[in-house]
């Protein structure tokens, strides 16, 4: 079963009571939430995602509600619970479904360590995966909604790169991609059929808004990818299209500095970078034309 | 961007005396005269420049003066890859002042990936 058969008033129903138990990749997530900006999200950005049933393994047990303080008849605020404990500070009311998302991502950073985790996009085309590691206000994301939305390119992360040090693989997790301030209209722009939620105002990262995943990210969510290139995107505004060679040793601490777990990893993190950075070329990739962008990668795909 | 370590030191007599050895479990690959090495100690990885990542792995032979190391490291120039090629050709002075090799093994002992000892 998938979340939007079940309905809205059941998807209601369990969301306030039990919680909904939902797979994105390799994660089962429980989610509980009175809130109605949080049910309106799941249900449209997570339609297409397969229900898990109650009794099964859930990774995590979170929930988003309001803070137990006054404020909740005030200034209603946001909270994010994870095993019952709070680990960030209140957010304002509106930020229920960002909330969520990014408590999701502190989950399996911190905790999925059975994967090397590297903040990067990660996006496959022809069995071969693109990583796209980079900090956050980079570009990363708006690059990677181009490829996923309008360049061909599956989605398998837009936030989190789940390497398998086993395999060397690249293992989906495809969740909403979250797209800030001018990336938004731009994105609508560039990809009129994609699936938006509403704009969150006034977050600390400005304004927040998810597109829904594209279908084919989430049918294939079961297969990993073996990475075939690293490539740090950087946005300039006006910045002309430059795909750069990188020298594999940068390469390999463009990863290193991205990485959520590496130290916890150990002489192994690096035996599995070191393993990766063999495989693939690296590249620095400064842009600011959206369909530009896709034609250089779709070349970059196609002369492999 | 990761920074290249590769700075040169002031003078220091009496590491000039001692030898010179790894210092612990070091993990490292090289790629096209561009090294990144892990310390287990510290945890640390560090990206190292040409002649940073020689050095280091000259030691791998055993422990050394530093004339010994800049013997190792731009002595057998017989067939040379390019990438040590051109580290001779940057560095040529290095062979008849032992400084800039030295400043190279003192950073690398800062970073724990060294040591020097006066046996």
């Amino acid at each position: 079963m998938i979340v939007s058969e079940l309905g809205a008033p059941a998807l209601a129903a369990r969301l306030r009571s039990g919680g909904l138990r939902v797979r994105t990749g390799p994660v089962v997530v429980n989610i509980e939430s009175p809130l109605a900006d949080v049910h309106a999200g799941l249900a449209l950005h997570y339609a297409q995602h397969t229900v898990e049933p109650a009794d099964g393994f859930a990774d995590f047990h979170v929930r988003v509600d309001r803070p137990r303080s006054l404020r909740r008849w005030i200034k209603p605020q946001v909270i994010f619970r994870h095993d019952g404990a709070e680990p960030f500070t209140p957010l304002a009311g509106n930020q229920g479904f960002a909330v969520l998302e990014w408590g999701l991502n502190w989950c399996v950073s911190t905790h999925c360590h059975q994967y090397l985790i590297v903040h990067a996009a990660v996006l496959e085309r022809g069995g071969r995966a693109l990583i796209l590691p980079a900090p956050s206000g980079s570009g990363k994301s708006t690059l990677c909604a181009a490829l996923a939305f309008g360049g061909g390119w599956r989605l398998l992360s837009d936030e989190l790169a789940l390497i398998d040090p086993a395999t060397g693989r690249v293992v989906a997790l495809p969740r909403p991609v979250s797209l800030k301030n001018d990336s938004i209209d731009l994105m609508r722009r560039f990809a009129p059929d994609a699936v938006f939620g509403a704009v969150v105002h006034e977050t600390s990262k400005g304004e927040v808004a998810h597109a829904r995943a594209p279908a084919e990210g989430l049918l294939r969510a079961d297969q990993p990818a073996l990475p075939a290139w690293v490539v740090l995107p950087r946005y300039l505004a006006g910045a002309p299209t430059q795909l750069a060679p990188l020298s594999r040793a940068r390469g390999f601490m463009a990863l290193v500095d991205n990485a959520f777990n590496y130290h916890v990893h150990g002489r192994s993190g690096f035996a599995t970078f070191a393993g990766l950075i063999d495989r693939c070329a690296c590249h620095e990739f400064s842009y600011s034309s959206l369909p530009e962008a896709v034609t250089l990668f779709d070349r970059l795909a196609r002369s492999a | 961007m990761a920074q290249v370590h590769h700075v040169l030191t002031q003078r220091d007599v009496s590491v000039e005396l001692g030898r010179w050895s790894l210092q612990g479990s070091i993990d490292w690959r090289e790629w096209d005269g561009e090294f990144v090495v892990r310390c287990d100690a510290s945890a640390a990885t560090y990206l190292l420049s040409t002649l940073a990542g020689e050095t280091l792995k000259a030691l791998r032979d055993g422990p050394a003066h530093v004339e010994d190391i800049g013997a190792r490291v731009f002595g057998d120039s017989a067939k040379p890859s390019p990438a040590t090629a051109a580290l001779i050709a940057s560095f040529a002075d290095v062979q008849s002042d032992t400084q800039g090799l030295l400043g190279v093994l003192k950073e690398l002992e800062g970073l724990g990936l060294v040591r020097a000892s006066l046996t």
